[in-house]
């Protein structure tokens, strides 16, 4: 394991600074309730999905507000996850030596995560009841292979 | 363990409806069978009574929540003979007791209950035809006539050993407890497999935890699963190293409280939410709030649901309308098919879940990951990577004194500076690369991004998202279909006009929707249990390494590593012997039924699974478990019985109560013939009816040239039998009890039959 490893955090904010859009509660609900996708997974997986999706559907990165430190452990982030946060920070900067900074990298991440994590939880939480966990995974998967390959549609 | 354990002999003294002494000498099994005969309600259960209440007072034999005229009549008898204390003068002592003489190996218990009380004035109850009945109390545990008074509340109950040299018994109060002697001969928890009655072979195949608690209890695996749970609990270090291996201690210990429901004190956590109960009269008990216990809650509650389906089932064959039944029927057959499309659903659905979020990153980050691969190859192209090789290479030439195109790379130090200017620039060289290993990151994310992704693009499509959505989705149209089906005929069932299946319709549909809900809670708990092992795992990695930091932790470090190889030690070493032990449990209750069963080529397979559900698969790979006739029922448990002393050694004494009442003619044949050979060693006695035992075999359509002997001469044939007989006596001063005495089988010339009749 790399340096960049040990280093990385202690902690990644997600936005629970951000009182006012209630991000912890919406967090909190994609986590644990029975209409979630997310139902049992942790922050920090949530957090990687949405990052991916603000990257895909070209947002760019809001930092989010921050009281100090983030409330998501460095060590719930697995090494793919990890992969993509690099992989993400090389691709913004267009610069490989950007994963030699691991606070620069959690920050680009951090930004992509926040700037689509209501439209996320918007997406999941008021979709049709008659759109399933997976359905509605699969629906933005989908959105984003056919705005990549708009023929195959 | 293995010492063979028999009962020598049993005294009744005023128990129940054994008026005055009564007693019994059991054959060892060198010596035979032991039959003890007796009608329906005279006393049989009651032996059986007196073993459980002698050895754990408890009485639960016999008192079955049936009608059953002999069973009623057995729930409301006290435990002091009513004759006895009828006719003993008011203030005066009454005692009751029960002794049993077992041999263990080369010891012998005597072990003994005495329930001692005072009479006062008795109280009856006048019934509509005059006659006066004795009121019963309850009284802790026995039951007494109501006007009598407990002296000794919980029973003198004492434990004597003779060992081989001893010239009498002693008491064994200063070795231990007696029911810690007791538990060490004959264990209240496997009671319920050597006193064996009806109803408990009846409902076994029921009860699933009945066969996990068999197996786990006989074969002492128990024992290891608990000593598994303490040296779990040793996992977690003390506190006071340091700040951040404190706060990685609490953030291990809290995810253990998780998964074991307790809280900060170590003290079982529930909620406040009750748990199912079938009967609404039972008191009300609630669910653990997290972890395993509460996936046990309700997994036991989704069981007792399907036996109240099971009943519910029952109760729509008795509705004596053809339609209903027809459609009842196919209910039942696409209910199971509806089942099994169920439990493949939950799989794929999981399965499909964890792609979609753990893989669609890879879809979304396309662009970056093609991006960041161009990048990192084209620094890999200019030389820059991987920064360890450049390092080695501006070593080498160090090493070497000079450069490939020859150049002299010898260091010429003059007044602690270095003189050599290429010397110089190949020291820059290296030192710019400081900090930079981090880059060598990016050689192996290329490598895997490539590898995985990009260069397998549709592939990684197909595997993770294309064809888990094509399961998916036929699954779930499968499952709808069913579940369409369903409703279709619950709504013919209910146009069918009768209230009673309307109710149970109803009540079946809301137990279907509650076990669908135990089923998701089970999942979500399940998934937030494997997510909080990750999470636990990490913690411990990472304490772990802040340990070995600590010069001063290395100890305690050094003795969590050996408590981690302890753990997984023993977790691997019951994981093979409880696998062991359930094959070699379930191959010989396969080869035990194959022999007892007359027509067991209907079967094709008996499996137990690793969660203890049982399938026994017909030819059509059915699994009729829940729907084997009476006979069936009871030979499979009977071969289960058998089969679990087989791996385990456990030698202990079988009573089996009317164990041939319900089967049918040709495996009433098959039993006698094949009993003998089962369980070698080991002491067997049944308490039986002359009609199972004496009486000719009744004829059987689909076996018209089955012998019609009786099965206690088809036993006698291979085994000596040690008879009694047990009589209610029907007048004068002693009548409604019951003597036991010594019997044999003999032919009654006037009824032209055989029958059990004291010698």
């Amino acid at each position: 394991m790399s340096d960049f490893d040990i280093n990385f955090g202690p902690w990644i904010n997600y936005g629970n600074a951000d009182k006012e859009n209630k991000i912890t509660e919406k967090m909190e609900e994609l986590s644990t309730m029975p209409w979630s996708p997310f139902n049992g997974c942790d922050y920090a997986q949530i957090f990687i999905f949405c990052m991916s999706y603000a990257f895909a559907v070209g947002r760019k990165p809001v930092s989010p507000p921050s009281k100090g430190s983030g409330s998501m452990p460095a060590s719930a982030f697995k090494r793919d996850m990890r992969d993509f946060m690099k992989a993400i920070a090389i691709a913004q900067t267009k610069d490989l030596d950007v994963i030699t900074n691991p606070n620069e990298v959690v920050k680009i991440c951090e930004g992509f995560a926040y700037a689509s994590f209501l439209e996320v939880y918007d997406k999941i939480k008021n979709r049709d009841t008659s759109i399933s966990n997976e359905m509605i995974l699969d629906s933005i998967l989908q959105e984003i292979d056919s705005k990549r390959n708009p023929k195959k549609n | 363990m293995s010492h063979p354990i028999r009962i020598i002999s049993i005294e009744l003294e005023n128990y129940r409806q054994y008026f005055g002494k009564h007693k019994i000498d059991f054959s060892s099994r060198a010596e035979g069978f032991t039959i003890i005969a007796g009608k329906n309600g005279e006393g049989k259960s009651n032996l059986l009574n007196a073993i459980s209440w002698c050895l754990y007072h408890q009485e639960p034999h016999g008192m079955g929540d049936d009608s059953r005229s002999h069973h009623s009549e057995n729930r409301s008898l006290s435990v002091i003979n009513n004759r006895y204390i009828t006719e003993l003068p008011e203030e005066k002592t009454a005692t009751t007791s029960v002794k049993i003489w077992i041999q263990k190996g080369d010891d012998v218990y005597s072990i003994s209950r005495v329930l001692t009380v005072i009479k006062h004035k008795l109280e009856f109850k006048e019934l509509s035809d005059g006659k006066k009945s004795l009121l019963i109390t309850n009284f802790t545990t026995d039951k007494i006539p109501k006007g009598c008074e407990i002296i000794n509340q919980f029973g003198d109950f004492v434990v004597k050993k003779k060992g081989p040299g001893d010239p009498d018994f002693h008491d064994t109060i200063k070795d231990a407890d007696p029911h810690t002697i007791l538990e060490e001969i004959l264990p209240i928890g496997l009671s319920k497999y050597f006193l064996l009655d009806g109803e408990f072979l009846e409902g076994f195949w029921k009860d699933p935890t009945i066969i996990q608690k068999g197996i786990e209890q006989i074969s002492q695996l128990h024992l290891l699963s608990s000593l598994k749970d303490h040296v779990d609990k040793m996992r977690i270090p003390s506190k006071g190293i340091g700040k951040h291996t404190d706060t990685l201690t609490t953030k291990i210990q809290i995810l253990s409280w998780y998964e074991q429901s307790l809280d900060e004190d170590g003290n079982e956590k529930f909620t406040q939410e009750p748990r199912w109960k079938s009967d609404p009269n039972d008191p009300d008990v609630y669910y653990h709030a997290t972890g395993k216990p509460r996936i046990i809650d309700l997994t036991e509650d989704k069981k007792k649901m399907e036996d109240r389906i099971k009943e519910i089932s029952s109760q729509f064959a008795k509705v004596n309308v053809p339609t209903v039944k027809l459609l009842k029927q196919t209910y039942d057959e696409i209910n199971q098919e509806f089942e099994n499309e169920e439990k493949n659903l939950r799989s794929i659905r999981n399965a499909y879940r964890y792609n979609l979020i753990s893989r669609s990153p890879y879809v979304f980050l396309k662009d970056a990951i093609e991006s960041s691969v161009g990048i990192i190859e084209e620094r890999m192209s200019l030389g820059d990577l991987p920064v360890r090789q450049r390092r080695q290479f501006a070593d080498d030439l160090l090493q070497r004194g000079n450069c490939i195109c020859g150049e002299d790379l010898h260091s010429q130090i003059i007044g602690n500076k270095e003189t050599n200017k290429r010397v110089t620039n190949i020291n820059n060289f290296r030192n710019n690369l400081t900090g930079k290993d981090d880059l060598d990151s990016a050689v192996d994310l290329r490598y895997d991004f490539k590898h995985d992704f990009i260069d397998k693009y549709d592939t990684f499509l197909k595997l993770n998202f294309g064809d888990p959505r094509i399961k998916f989705t036929n699954s779930e149209t499968r499952y709808l279909e069913l579940k369409n089906k369903l409703a279709g005929i619950t709504i013919q069932l209910q146009n069918s006009g009768d209230n009673e299946t309307e109710t149970l319709i109803q009540e079946q549909e809301y137990l279907l929707q509650q076990m669908c809900d135990i089923d998701s809670k089970i999942s979500e708990i399940k998934l937030n249990l494997a997510m909080k092992n990750k999470e636990m795992t990490d913690y411990r990695i990472q304490l772990d390494k802040e340990l070995k930091k600590n010069a001063l932790a290395k100890k305690l470090s050094h003795e969590l590593t050996k408590w981690e190889e302890v753990f997984e030690h023993i977790s691997q070493v019951y994981d093979e012997l409880k696998n062991e032990i359930r094959i070699d449990v379930q191959n010989n209750t396969w080869k035990n039924f194959q022999e007892l069963l007359v027509n067991s080529t209907e079967f094709e397979t008996f499996k137990i699974e690793s969660d203890y559900s049982v399938y026994l698969l017909d030819n059509n790979n059915v699994n009729k478990i829940r729907n084997l006739s009476a006979g069936q029922s009871l030979i499979l448990t009977l071969a289960f019985v058998a089969a679990l002393r087989e791996p385990t050694g456990y030698k202990f004494p079988l009573v089996v109560d009317s164990p041939l009442g319900k089967i049918d003619s040709a495996n009433r044949y098959n039993i006698g013939t094949y009993l003998p050979d089962f369980l070698p060693d080991e002491q067997l006695t049944l308490l039986v009816t002359d009609t199972e035992y004496a009486a000719d075999l009744p004829p059987d359509p689909d076996y018209p040239k089955l012998p019609k002997t009786p099965v206690g001469k088809l036993l006698e044939q291979k085994i000596a039998l040690k008879h009694f007989k047990i009589q209610k006596e029907k007048s004068g001063l002693n009548k409604g009890n019951s003597t036991i005495k010594p019997a044999k089988l003999v032919f009654n010339n006037e009824k032209l039959g055989w029958m059990v009749d004291f010698v």
